[in-house]
Parts: structure tokens; sequence; C-alpha cells
């Protein structure tokens, strides 16, 4: 089994060289705080509310790692 | 059609048959360089499909009296719920068109759309509330159900809940869905070629060809 498919959750984190590392594996993400900082709600189509049809509702925001 | 039967009244958990609006799911959730989005789909009306004995079981974990249990052995991750669609929404194929989704046409008055109404179209199961009841003829289509969380819907029953299936109607709707869930998909056996094979024909087509499809009522 290849290197790769023993890390399947393996993130984009892992290649910050600043991540922490356990013993000689180097994939373990680090635990950050995601701060909720400014989001945009896309208005649903139709009534939001009292529409009998189901809709879609998409909630965009800027995450902080500070 | 007959009507359903109702309760209005809820009790201290989540039971099937429960009847709740504007129920969210999440669709999904993706990150991309600092920017995450949240994509949900909100359901005007559900209704639970999951066990009622399971979700009394599960009801004790989180009972403030009463002795809890040993372990976490009947716990719950998730209520299975089903939509339930305006029928006169769904007889026009458009019960979903804000969520870019067009449905086929089932005419009302037509074959289909009287055997939809009582209930012989394995694939939906039609309801007729009582007057008192402000929700529409229904549907439910047991192509559509999501799960949610169980933790979400037990905080969102007291301001969500609609009112409740009487006992005999939901057991109605549960057998036809787990039996609609249960079926199995055959597919289309071609007949073989009429003609008589001669020897120097080739053989004949094969049953089952390599584009069958399934059969899903």
């Amino acid at each position: 089994m290849s290197r790769e498919r023993q890390q399947p959750f393996k993130s984009d984190y892992a290649k910050d060289s600043s991540a922490p590392t356990v013993g000689r594996e180097e994939a373990i993400p680090p635990v950050v705080p995601l701060t909720y900082v400014k989001g945009t709600e896309t208005p649903a189509v139709g009534k939001p509310h009292g529409n009998d049809k189901p809709y879609r509702v998409k909630i965009r925001g800027k995450i902080s790692r500070d | 059609m007959t009507k359903v039967q109702v309760k209005t009244k809820r009790i201290a958990r989540v039971s099937q048959g429960d009847i709740f609006r504007d129920i969210e799911c999440i669709e999904y959730v993706a990150e991309k360089r600092g920017i995450i989005e949240v994509s949900k789909l909100v359901f005007p009306l559900v209704v639970v499909l999951t066990q009622d004995c399971d979700l009394e079981q599960d009801a004790r974990y989180r009972s403030k009296s009463g002795k809890k249990p040993k372990n976490h052995d009947k716990k719950l991750f998730s209520v299975l719920v089903a939509p339930v669609y305006n029928a006169a929404q769904v007889f026009l194929g458009q019960h979903l068109s804000d969520v870019e989704m067009t449905m086929t046409e089932i005419p009302e008055t037509a074959t289909l759309g009287k055997m939809l109404m009582q209930n012989e179209r394995p694939r939906y199961h039609y309801l007729n509330f009582p007057d008192d009841i402000p929700i529409v003829p229904s549907i439910v289509d047991f192509k559509h159900y999501l799960s949610v969380s169980v933790i979400y819907l037990e905080k969102a029953r007291p301001k969500k809940f609609v009112c409740r299936l009487s006992t005999l109607f939901r057991e109605d709707l549960s057998l036809r869905f787990a039996g609609y869930l249960a079926r199995i998909g055959l597919p289309d056996i071609v007949a073989p070629s009429k003609a008589l094979p001669s020897a120097t024909s080739p053989a004949p087509a094969a049953a089952f060809p390599a584009d069958r499809s399934i059969d899903t009522h």
C-alpha cells in the first residue's frame, strides 16, 4: 500500500511547513480555531417563509485562522 | 380519498409520523482558500420515518428526568425524514423547481393520478389532511429521504412541530416506505428475436444487453 493510500484525509494543512509533526509522520493537520468573519447569505428563490417548495440557501463567509 | 387522522399536541420527544416545517438539510460544506461555503436545502414540510421504538429509546439519553441507560447502545445519530410535497405542484411536476429540478407531470384526473391518490403507486404516498390542519393535500415521494441530526431536530421541535400522524396512518406510511425501499430492481429482459436461427445465422442476442436498464417502478 502506498504512502498516499495510508493518508486518505491528508489536507492542504499538511503542506504547511509550520504544521507540527508527530513522530515520523507529517500529515497531522494543526488544530486552528476557525472564526466566522463575514458571511453573505444568498436569498432563497421565492419566499423564504411560507414557501411550500423546497429551496436552496448558500452561505459564504471568510474564515480566519488567527 | 380518506383523510388522515392527526394529533396536534406534541409529546416530549420526536416521534414517528411527526411533521415538521422548515427543516434544513446540509447539502455540502466546502472550504477553499479561507472562503467557506455552506449549501443547504430547506424543506417546508417533512415527516419522520424512523421507527418510533428507536426514537423512544434514543430519547432516554436526552431526558432530564428518569434513569439514563448504562451505555450508548440505543443512541441515534440521525432521524430519517421524507419531504412532504404540495400535491398540486407534484401533479404539475413543479414541486422542486426552486432547486432547479423538473419532475414528471402526473395528470391528476388520469389513471396515474387517480392511482396515486388511492396510494396504489408504490413510489408515492398521498396524504389528505383534515380541514383544521393547515396543510394542503400532500405527497411523499419515497425516492426522496434524508437524515437529520437528532440534536438539530430536538432543538427545532418546539417551534417547528406541525402535527403528528395518528398511529394507524403512520404505520401505513412506514410500511409502504419500507416496501418501496426493499423492492428488487429487475432488468428489462429483451425478448429474443422471433426469426428462427439458421445454420448460418449468428447466435441469438444476449438476453441481457449491456445497456439494460433497471425497472424502478
